[in-house]
């Protein structure tokens, strides 16, 4: 039984980078967030499950996997969803951290 | 972001200030909620966010678990627009007619515009288009485009091709003209080129023909110039159009009389009446005018050089009565002498004056203009030779 789940979670683990190898995908997109950056001015966080901090020179959203830290001035939040957050602001570093 | 801000502008939203507690949470909380929430800003520990009526309604339970107490900054919005102003009839009926005239008269044609005419006019095109139909205020959709082409280009004979384009609310019109005309019937009447009257030759051109006189020769009316019969090495005789091109010196005398100054008549008074044109509807700002002899000066709004179907129409008619008697010398004779003129430019319409005498008399009966004038005249005129029969034969 023991060999059975261990083989069911090494598959589990392996079929999101099968599917994206064969679909010439980032193995990264399944699993972690997307995060699309226009300039210095607004960032798109795709996958976002709460905000841990907030504040308007420190944004820290949490991902699943990673913390991301939004550091800047007058940083706001544009459209705070589960499935999008629009930071807003003049963004001067992006920290990840586990 | 356009579509979304007038979504949320139809919709209604609200912007909301909460301040204490945890902002995080009660961010965490309305997101699992489900409550949209934008536009959130931190100032100093206060959180201000827009949210939509409905989500406001549910915001009360994340405060509450966050600590967090929530008031209404100020409502936005199509909805409470309209709750505030619910008593205001006018302005529901002042918007619902907005939209109204804007539906009914972008249906309706505003302009038309006629391109690639050059020797026919646009107001001929235009004009033919009205009589079937296509003009400013017409509904759009009434316009038969294929049948409106085919009876135009059998109205206007110098136009080979038509396409009438709509483009929003203006029609534009474009046109292609007729080219090579055929060849206008030549009269080949055997004819010489005799001199319309007196004077001297000074340039002489001929085309076909006999050259019967040279350049400075004093020639007088009826004289030949060009001759028409030209004889062949063998004996024989050949008839043809004489042509040419022949300008000689002329004198012409011409006297004006004023005799009674009475008789000039001066505008009394200026009837005027103005008419709205509102898309082809012609609405009178004033009475009737009856007088068939009056002038119009139209005025339309031009936008970016675009003629609108709004103008105003302006019917002038002049009354003329007769003038009080002149007793001024002075105006006498400026009056003889714009008769005078007046008479010459048309007289001496197709010369070229090269000398010119005025002498100016006054007597007890009126005013005498004398003027001798010395013009410059193309004095060949065709005259056809009277062929015999039987000289024809021999």
């Amino acid at each position: 039984m023991a060999r059975r789940r261990r083989r069911n979670e090494a598959c589990k683990n392996e079929s999101p980078k099968m599917i994206g190898s064969e679909l010439s995908i980032p193995i990264s997109a399944a699993t972690m967030a997307h995060i699309e950056i226009c300039g210095n001015r607004e960032a798109i966080v795709e996958g976002c499950r709460g905000v841990l901090e907030y504040d308007d020179t420190l944004i820290k959203l949490d991902t699943g996997k990673l913390i991301i830290t939004f550091t800047g001035s007058e940083l706001c939040l544009g459209t705070f969803q589960l499935q999008q957050t629009v930071i807003r602001g003049n963004i001067v570093s992006i920290d990840f951290s586990n | 972001m356009l579509l979304f801000k007038i979504l949320h502008f139809l919709r209604g939203y609200v912007r909301l200030k909460a301040q204490g507690g945890f902002p995080e949470r009660f961010l965490n909380l309305c997101s699992n909620k489900k409550i949209p929430l934008w536009n959130v800003e931190s100032r100093g520990g206060i959180l201000l966010a827009n949210t939509t009526p409905n989500g406001y309604r549910q915001i009360r339970t994340p405060a509450k678990k966050s600590g967090m107490k929530v008031r209404i900054l100020k409502k936005y919005g199509l909805p409470f627009f309209a709750f505030s102003n619910r008593k205001r009839i006018g302005l529901l009926f002042g918007i619902v007619c907005f939209f109204l005239i804007i539906g009914i008269l972008s249906g309706m044609v505003w302009t038309v515009s006629v391109e690639g005419c050059e020797t026919v006019s646009e107001e001929e095109i235009t004009d033919a288009l009205a009589s079937l139909g296509v003009r400013p205020g017409v509904i759009r959709q009434k316009i038969d485009i294929e049948k409106t082409e085919r009876e135009a280009l059998g109205k206007l004979p110098n136009i080979s091709w038509m396409s009438v384009n709509f483009q929003g609310s203006a029609v534009i019109v474009e046109v292609r003209e007729t080219t090579g005309k055929l060849p206008e019937t030549q009269d080949d009447t055997p004819s010489n080129l005799v001199a319309a009257a007196d004077g001297q030759i000074v340039t002489m051109e001929v085309f076909s023909g006999t050259r019967e006189q040279q350049v400075s020769a004093a020639v007088l009316k009826g004289d030949l110039l060009v001759g028409g019969i030209t004889e062949n090495k063998d004996g024989t005789v050949n008839f043809r159009k004489a042509q040419g091109y022949i300008t000689a010196i002329t004198s012409h005398n011409v006297t004006t009389t004023l005799n009674e100054v009475s008789q000039l008549r001066m505008i009394s008074d200026i009837d005027s009446r103005c008419t709205l044109v509102f898309f082809g509807l012609k609405i009178p700002l004033g009475p009737f005018n009856s007088n068939k002899e009056s002038y119009n000066e139209e005025s339309y709004v031009t936008l970016n050089g675009i003629k609108m179907p709004v103008g105003i129409v302006l019917d002038r008619s002049y009354k003329t009565a007769q003038a009080s008697a002149v007793t001024d010398a002075n105006t006498i004779r400026l009056l003889a002498l714009e008769e005078h003129f007046s008479e010459c430019s048309q007289k001496f319409e197709y010369m070229k004056i090269m000398e010119s005498q005025t002498t100016l008399r006054q007597s007890k009966s009126g005013v005498t203009v004398t003027g001798d004038y010395k013009c410059l005249q193309n004095i060949g005129e065709s005259k056809e030779i009277e062929i015999d029969a039987q000289s024809a034969q021999q």
